[in-house]
């Protein structure tokens, strides 16, 4: 079957040889990204084109599994063996941009520690933007653990970057102290928080926060920072809530968010997958080019 | 019931007033405050108390009470003995009985506190779960509960990460936290100052760099979070540099002292005198000084009684294996008063330190003499002298430093909330 116009119309090559970071992209290459994601998004599975062709596509790291599917939908091979292009998620901050310094082929930032995760990060902003229309102008918070999230990173430098006010909301020893640079308003009472938000991004917060005494308990978390329909209806009428993953229910957030109005969480996942596809496609395209 | 209290010398540090005036007040709050010499407006409604020219304050707030090991029953005995000393608030240190780690523990004292109707009963929340610093405390459900600050009691945080990780956690609530600053690793028993007199007792003592080493560390990790942190009993001399250079960087720090520490030295737990055993130790004659000098410069913020009641049990046996602490409510003000008369340190810094500081360092209302203010006052005859006798001690725990002393100043009324909690004849 052949792919569909939209796909094809849109296609453009990934302006930079590696994406490693939120920053690596500006607002025109971030618009052109979301209008592929974009089409991508409304396309059957089966009629994604071609555009690997048969070249390796190496895929490392729990998080860079995600990729795989994808990739083969572009019609990629998925080996660790000479690759043409490299999807890395690593557990160290930094990891990314120091294999890319002697990477013979172009890499793809799938999570390095607490560092960035883009690809997640432009896949939410995809899902925002398929919701609100647009991201410019938006209050978006994110919700949780920031300092460990390199989702969260990269979510509100790539926000940011769209025209949204970014505020961040979470403890005081999950948020880093100098987040106020990035531009973000900073929040650690939720319910003030919420006044005027648009959409609320929840940042997971992970079970070795609890060890390392960074967080006193779940229950305090709960009720401290745990996300209901009554604080939800803090925020505007309009506001949606997605989520980084996984998600521990009853904590962050409570189940009757799940099928609310307001979730966005399953457009997210999709919209993820779509951002997958997308930015894999544009770096086939500069794969072409380039041969 | 509406209340004047005329003919008075009024002491109000909000307004730095020392002068005759009267309070007028019902519902319990402060309606009015009249400086200088004209009554108040009559009214047949209104009872009116000649003061007779003595000494009017906001009631006393003390931040550091403990009730003993049965914590229910020694808070009646603490508010008894609180009311009686013009203290009408006190804050209940975390290692009750349960430990005040949760806010079930929390509401089970100040709900009791509540039905005493005698003082206002606060609890400070401990400052990490079971008061054994491994973790961090539940501070957004103690808030809640109503803890009004977190405190670690006499056993310090030792690991600097997690000292970091609670100021934080605290900053983010924009909560108080209370630490003793001390490093365990030069403690010793018995609680004495090291120095000459220790040596000459055979003892070994604890220095009182152990106290700086431990302030310097919480000072510095209170600008690396800029949090708010109250140093918790200061007994050195050499710790009031560090305070000083601290509060001149602007860090949102408060220190405190206990009476005791103004009032004794080491000198007076000579002769293995278990009365005078403290944690931290009384120190030099030139380390009291230096304390009473700071407090009444403003570097030292607050005093407290450190009010620990003990029983029976632990004030029996040898000088080497007794508990540290004493009683205090009933004496906090007199003592202070004895400092007044003795080193003529003013009265309204005096009072600051017990009534105006510790009401903003808590962000509590009370603690001024200003309308609309909750009325809690104590009317006290500053010249009045007495002699302290184990029968006037209230509670059962009689371990007090100023059995047998000669104290000057006499509490004569205590209003807690618009309410008579606490009256000796004029």
């Amino acid at each position: 079957m052949p792919a569909i116009p939209a796909i094809t119309d849109r296609l453009f090559a990934f302006p930079e040889p590696h994406f490693l970071a939120a920053e690596d992209l500006d607002p025109p290459d971030i618009a052109a990204l979301l209008d592929l994601a974009d089409a991508f998004y409304e396309a059957e599975a089966s009629r994604a084109p071609d555009l690997f062709q048969g070249r390796a596509v190496a895929c490392i790291g729990p998080e860079a599994k995600a990729f795989e599917a994808p990739a083969r939908r572009l019609g990629a091979i998925i080996t660790d063996a000479t690759p043409d292009l490299i999807i890395i998620n690593h557990a160290l901050s930094g990891a990314a941009m120091e294999m890319a310094r002697t990477s013979p082929c172009s890499l793809i930032n799938a999570g390095d520690g607490c560092n960035q995760a883009p690809v997640q990060a432009m896949g939410d902003m995809l899902a925002l933007k398929r919701a609100f229309g647009g991201i410019d102008g938006l209050n978006i918070a994110l919700l949780g653990d920031i300092t460990y999230s390199p989702q969260a990173r990269s979510n509100a430098i790539t926000l940011s970057h769209m025209g949204a006010h970014m505020r961040l909301i979470g403890p005081a020893t999950l948020i880093p102290g100098d987040a106020e640079s990035w531009g973000c308003d900073i929040y650690h009472d939720l319910e003030d928080g919420l006044q005027n938000v648009d959409a609320i991004l929840i940042q997971p917060v992970a079970a070795a926060r609890l060890a390392d005494a960074l967080i006193p308990s779940w229950r305090e978390y709960a009720h401290v920072f745990g996300l209901d329909l009554t604080r939800l209806s803090l925020a505007k009428p309009s506001a949606r809530v997605m989520h980084a993953g996984p998600v521990r229910w009853g904590i962050e957030l409570t189940p009757e968010l799940a099928d609310a109005p307001a979730s966005l969480m399953a457009a997210q996942s999709q919209a993820r997958d779509a951002m997958r596809l997308s930015v894999l496609a544009s770096f086939a395209v500069r794969l072409e080019e380039g041969a | 019931m509406n209340l004047a209290l005329v003919n008075a010398r009024l002491i109000d540090p909000t307004t730095d007033y020392d002068g005759p005036g009267s309070v007028v007040i019902g519902d319990g709050i402060i309606t009015q405050v009249i400086k200088g010499e004209t009554p108040p407006e009559g009214s047949a409604q209104i009872r009116v108390i000649d003061c007779d020219e003595k000494v009017l304050i906001p009631g006393l707030i003390d931040l550091r009470v403990r009730c003993g090991t049965d914590t229910l029953a020694g808070l009646k005995d603490a508010c008894i003995a609180a009311v009686a000393g013009g203290v009408t608030s006190i804050v209940i240190q975390p290692d009750t009985d349960p430990i005040a780690d949760n806010g079930l523990v929390i509401e089970a004292i100040t709900g009791r506190g509540r039905d005493l109707g005698l003082a206002r009963v606060y609890v400070a929340g401990a400052a990490s779960p079971g008061l054994r610093g491994d973790a961090l405390p539940e501070i957004g459900l103690m808030l809640d509960a109503g803890a009004v600050l977190f405190a670690q009691g006499d056993t310090p945080i030792t690991d600097a990460r997690l000292m970091r990780n609670l100021l934080t956690y605290a900053g983010g609530f924009n909560a108080l936290v209370a630490h003793r600053p001390y490093e365990p690793a030069l403690g010793s028993k018995p609680i004495v100052h090291e120095g000459d007199l220790a040596m000459r007792m055979g003892l070994i003592g604890i220095p009182a760099m152990a106290e700086r080493i431990g302030l310097e560390r919480d000072v510095a990790l209170a600008e690396l979070t800029g949090a708010r942190l109250l140093i918790d009993q200061i007994s050195a001399k050499d710790s009031l540099e560090p305070i000083r250079r601290a509060k001149a960087r602007g860090l949102e720090v408060l220190a405190s002292v206990s009476v005791n520490h103004l009032v004794f030295n080491e000198i007076d737990l000579s002769d293995y005198r278990k009365p005078y055993l403290f944690d931290p130790p009384l120190r030099t004659e030139d380390d009291r000084t230096a304390l009473c000098d700071a407090l009444e410069e403003g570097l030292i913020d607050i005093v407290v009684s450190n009010h620990t009641p003990l029983a029976p049990e632990d004030r029996m046996g040898l000088f080497a294996e007794a508990k540290p602490g004493a009683v205090g409510l009933q004496t906090l003000l007199p003592a202070l008063i004895g400092l007044h008369h003795d080193r003529d340190i003013p009265l309204l810094n005096l009072i600051a330190a017990v009534t105006l500081n510790p009401a903003q360092a808590l962000g509590l209302p009370q603690g001024r003499l200003s309308v609309g203010a909750p009325a809690d006052l104590t009317l006290i005859d500053i010249d009045a002298p007495f002699a302290l006798r184990e029968k006037d001690m209230i509670g059962k725990s009689k371990n007090t430093p100023f059995e047998n002393r000669t104290l000057t100043g006499k509490v004569r009324l205590t209003v807690t909330n618009g309410r008579i909690v606490f009256s000796t004849p004029l």
